[in-house]
């Protein structure tokens, strides 16, 4: 009797441990799950490193709500609104090798880290550049979600690291990446809300994380 | 002969204008960046720069570049205060960018450093810079820049860099 309830209790045990590692597998068909997610679980928190996060986010924001009225009027769709966001980014950035500390992962806090330098100092590296990317994107109203892979060298035909975003918009996933299509191909736009087919070729992910793009690229 | 003295007058007027364009109201441009007697220029081949400091320390890294084909290649001088970008063509890598971090090291007999005030720069190379956040970045002759990053109104880093 005993054994047979030490041998339940160790298969409840183990039950548990399953269950909770479920948990914290990524989910790609939710998005909230998703890395640099715009949903409120992160906001939520209220340790004193997310306060000061968000006092760096309100005040980027507020830099980055000048340039976009600056660059935009109300005439223009969210989407005409954010090809021109996208362009003047290009233009505006200058790119440099800087070495990010990611151990901490795709949190708000590391947002307001990169989005602050970019917007003190106009430069950065790929992060950076989704960073800032992605606060002008979440101020025109699109769901964005930084997501890590890798580019292609098409010199040596090397894959390196690489950070870009896909966004979520009226029902459908989009990747962009202005610093890639800016420096890499003769269209800078051709990187702005493509689906997968547009990027495959140059950048690669893990597809069984990140949701599918299958929608044609958005266009204005 | 008349005219002749017109003429001279006029071409010195065009020589002075065209000296005077690469200068602000009292600084010439920084077209290099000078350490220890050892001068860094853009476009310079990455291995006589190497060579110039050769007892110098430094760390090394380098990336497949996320913007371009081929590697960063970022040589970091902490000791001394100073960065230098590569950019590669063909087998080599020559300076895209020097930026200097420490007080250190002084430009023009002392008069570009460090701790500088936005408005010495100013006073130093005009009012003719475009203004990104908290960099102040002046167009130099032959396709470069210099920027001057400030951190409360202070220089905290300056450079020159290729143009982009």
């Amino acid at each position: 009797m005993k054994k047979l309830a030490v041998l339940c209790l160790a298969a409840l045990v183990l039950v548990c441990f399953s269950a909770c590692g479920e948990q914290n597998e990524v989910n790609s068909s939710d998005p909230s799950s998703l890395q640099g997610s715009t949903s409120s679980e992160n906001s939520s928190s209220q340790t004193e490193s997310s306060t000061d996060a968000e006092k760096i986010l309100f005040e980027v924001n507020a830099k980055a709500q000048k340039i976009i009225d600056e660059q935009t009027d109300d005439s223009m769709t969210d989407v005409e609104k954010a090809k021109a966001v996208y362009e003047w980014l290009y233009h505006n950035f200058k790119y440099r090798a800087i070495t990010v500390d990611m151990s901490k992962g795709y949190t708000r806090e590391l947002t307001a880290e990169l989005a602050e330098y970019y917007f003190k100092y106009y430069k950065g590296s790929c992060e950076h550049y989704a960073a800032a990317q992605k606060v002008f994107l979440d101020l025109l109203g699109f769901e964005t979600y930084y997501i890590d892979g890798e580019r292609i060298d098409s010199g040596t035909g090397e894959w390196g690291e690489h950070l870009w975003l896909i966004v979520h918009y009226e029902g459908a996933y989009y990747h962009v990446d202005g610093l890639f299509g800016g420096n890499h191909t003769s269209n800078l736009f051709s990187m702005f809300c493509v689906p997968d087919s547009a990027i495959e070729s140059t950048h690669r992910w893990d597809k069984n994380y990140f949701p599918a793009c299958t929608e044609p690229q958005l266009l204005v | 002969m008349k005219k002749a003295i017109s003429s001279l007058l006029a071409v010195c007027a065009v020589m002075l204008t065209v000296l005077l364009s690469g200068c602000g109201e009292n600084g010439k441009m920084l077209s290099y960046i000078e350490i220890d007697g050892k001068k860094i220029s853009c476009r310079m081949d990455m291995a006589e720069v190497l060579d110039a400091f050769s007892d110098y320390e430094y760390e090394y890294s380098e990336t497949i570049s996320c913007a371009y084909n081929g590697l960063d290649k970022i040589y970091d001088f902490a000791d001394k205060g100073f960065i230098v970008y590569t950019y590669p063509d063909g087998d080599k890598d020559y300076v895209l960018e020097v930026a200097v971090s420490s007080d250190k090291i002084s430009q023009q007999d002392g008069k570009v450093k460090v701790g500088m005030s936005g408005d010495e720069v100013k006073a130093l190379y005009g009012e003719d810079f475009s203004q990104q956040g908290e960099t102040m970045t002046y167009t130099v002759k032959d396709e470069q820049t210099m920027y001057f990053l400030l951190v409360d109104g202070v220089v905290a880093e300056y450079a020159i860099s290729v143009a982009e």
